[in-house]
């Protein structure tokens, strides 16, 4: 069962310098009680596309349900029905939390923005969420800089849980953490999703992370899904080039294997005139003439693994 | 890969920042040494002194905000730890050169990246206008940036962040330093560009004779790139090896729990089974400047006993210059060690 479905996504951003294609044509679903891993580089529309999916930006086409919902184009107090349902853990947990209020306020505010029981029913709902996520029910009372980064990224995801979401966006969620912290952010997150059947849309330039915390994976290139399948399968046998290039271009905690030259040499051409065709061709070690003509889609490569390339 | 007496030996640095609250020990005792050609990985998590080690080398902590308060550190029989300011001018930027996690602010964003390259050859090697312009487009080919006579004119926002790291690079090789200290060189970039900066150091490495002092929080690019790694925890050196000793037979149980906490990209899962929870390192690390009499990771350590809160623990050295400070320190052999471990927890 999906618990989003998007398809024909489009979402341009109009700079001066002409219109940036984010989002080009995406078809994606969540579903339910699975983490989709979303990776590419920087600029490729993987934060993007995670506020698409969570109905946080609307698209210029195409469609997003939730749970059978149509969210695209609905009015702001049709989405206050929905929004509840969906929540987001962003990297920097300082600039996310409000400085001047208390960690209680906070996490109380969701609730009574809902209104979602009573005050004395709301303040034991906050005590019992912080102590899930591994802090002191005492930590209500104090205010975001009295913690840690680790600290502050656990009350980010008590606040994410106030409401029982069914789906949860982490954008970049442990990236800014050190490793040791990180390990343990993972875990909780692990440990909520069991617990309460939550989904993740899970998105990192970390690839290690992802492959350690997806069930699925869709990696993107400018704007476009280039593959998707299971975490497993896109390790062992990726189909598209990028994805292979990525994949072999991550460090390995291994000194003295041999290490592949690197196989990517430019960067990312720009989103506001992307190449013809295959968006990939331009730095593709196989790509052909025929590349540039017909934009390859999404085809089927055998149960849950599809991937968008004429050579795959 | 090694060899020959050290180009760089730092010895007993001790630095302190000031503080409302008094002097903070960032940096406690470390030595470290850096070999002809040589590449040293220093690793840590954020706050253990790794980027203060470096910035006192060359001393680039502004003096209002702290300094080096003990320690010698040698280069080219020189200490530049009291070496006078104008001598050690000489030596920052030429002999030594230091590359940053952000290109973006360490670039002058008024001039082009000509001219600033421009500027670095013509102050430290003395070369005329036309010379230096030359001497620039090559040092931007060097780096493998394309078309490099066009880049010249070209002002540091017009660039991608891998192509300004690639002009750190070109500024830092500008005047044939024999050391580049490069901190977090990579950790802005997209792993694709990373690939690439790792490589093109590793290349430039062997044109150029350089030797390298990295500074990292990511164990994967130290085992890709590292010859000898030393992890630091609260402003201490905990363990010092070479980078496979190091990863096959951690010694120090924060080196060994630093790296089983990294998830493995690939470990099999076996078809999309849920991932095993990773070992965590419970709590974190004491805040700079809390006074701590023992093992500075005896609070978060597994097998801490007594001796661990009550005094420091001793350097363990063992041959090619690995050491390690922990009372409970690993054997050295990489079974012993599982077998040890296992028998204390």
């Amino acid at each position: 069962m999906n618990l989003v479905e998007a398809t024909g996504l489009v979402k341009h951003f109009h700079t001066g310098h002409g219109a940036v294609q984010a989002i080009d044509g995406v078809d994606i679903a969540v579903r339910e009680g699975e983490t989709l891993g979303i990776v590419g580089e920087s600029g490729c529309g993987k934060s993007t596309l995670g506020r698409l999916l969570t109905g946080l930006l609307p698209p210029d086409r195409g469609s997003v349900r939730l749970l059978g919902e149509e969210c695209a184009g609905q009015s702001r107090r049709a989405l206050r029905r929905i929004r509840p349902l969906v929540q987001v853990v962003f990297q920097n947990p300082y600039s996310s939390l409000n400085p001047r209020r208390t960690v209680g306020r906070t996490l109380l505010e969701p609730l009574a923005v809902h209104r979602i029981g009573t005050p004395r029913d709301r303040a034991a709902r906050v005590a019992a969420m912080l102590e899930r996520v591994g802090l002191s029910p005492a930590a209500a009372a104090r205010y975001p800089h009295e913690f840690s980064g680790g600290q502050r990224q656990r009350i980010a995801i008590a606040r994410a849980m106030m409401l029982e979401p069914r789906l949860i966006l982490c954008d970049e969620a442990v990236s800014a953490l050190d490793v040791s912290v990180q390990a343990q952010i993972l875990n909780l997150l692990a440990e909520m999703k069991r617990e309460f059947g939550l989904s993740y849309v899970f998105i990192s330039h970390d690839l290690s992370v992802v492959r350690h915390i997806a069930d699925r994976i869709a990696v993107m290139y400018l704007g476009r899904i280039v593959e998707v399948a299971d975490r497993q399968r896109i390790w062992s046998e990726p189909r598209h080039p990028y994805t292979r290039a990525l994949i072999a271009s991550v460090p390995r905690p291994r000194p003295g294997r041999p290490k592949p030259a690197p196989v990517l040499h430019d960067d990312l051409p720009s989103p506001i005139d992307p190449p013809s065709g295959c968006r990939f061709r331009t730095r593709c070690p196989v790509a052909t003439p025929s590349c540039a003509g017909q934009a390859p889609v999404l085809e089927k490569m055998g149960a849950d693994h599809a991937c968008a390339c004429f050579h795959a | 890969m090694t060899g020959g007496d050290p180009i760089l030996d730092i010895r007993g640095l001790a630095t302190e920042f000031h503080t409302s609250r008094g002097p903070v020990r960032a940096v406690d005792g470390i030595d470290l040494s850096v070999g002809p050609g040589e590449t040293v990985a220093l690793v840590g998590e954020s706050g253990c002194g790794k980027t203060t080690t470096a910035f006192s080398v060359l001393r680039l902590i502004p003096r209002h905000r702290g300094r080096v308060v003990a320690g010698e550190i040698r280069f080219d029989r020189l200490d530049l730890a009291t070496l006078d300011e104008r001598s050690l001018r000489r030596i920052r930027g030429n002999r030594i050169a230091m590359i940053f996690q952000d290109p973006a602010s360490a670039l002058n964003p008024l001039m082009t990246v000509g001219a600033q390259i421009a500027e670095a050859v013509r102050l430290h090697r003395g070369l005329g206008r036309a010379a230096a312009r030359a001497e620039t487009e090559a040092l931007l080919r060097a780096v493998r940036i394309p078309e490099p006579r066009r880049r010249l004119d070209e002002f540091p926002h017009q660039l991608s962040g891998g192509m300004r790291q690639r002009v750190m690079i070109a500024l830092a090789l500008s005047c044939r330093p024999r050391l580049l200290i490069a901190d977090e060189p990579t950790t802005a970039l997209d792993v694709t560009v990373q690939a690439q900066i790792l490589a093109l150091i590793e290349e430039l490495k062997q044109e150029f004779g350089m030797s390298v002092l990295l500074i990292t929080h990511d164990l994967a690019v130290v085992a890709e790139v590292a010859d000898r790694v030393a992890v630091m925890y609260a402003g201490r050196k905990v363990e010092e090896a070479p980078v496979s000793r190091l990863f096959a037979a951690p010694r120090h149980p924060y080196t060994r729990a630093l790296l089983a906490s990294i998830p493995d990209p690939d470990a099999d899962t076996g078809g999309g089974a849920a991932a095993q929870p990773l070992p965590e390192i419970p709590g974190r690390v004491q805040p700079a400047g809390s006074r701590i009499e023992g093992c500075a990771f005896a609070e978060r350590c597994a097998i801490a006993a007594d001796i661990c809160r009550q005094a420091a623990p001793p350097e363990a050295l063992s041959g090619d210059g690995a050491a390690v400070f922990c009372h409970h320190a690993a054997p050295e052999d990489a079974g012993q060690i599982a077998a040890a471990v296992e028998g204390r927890l």
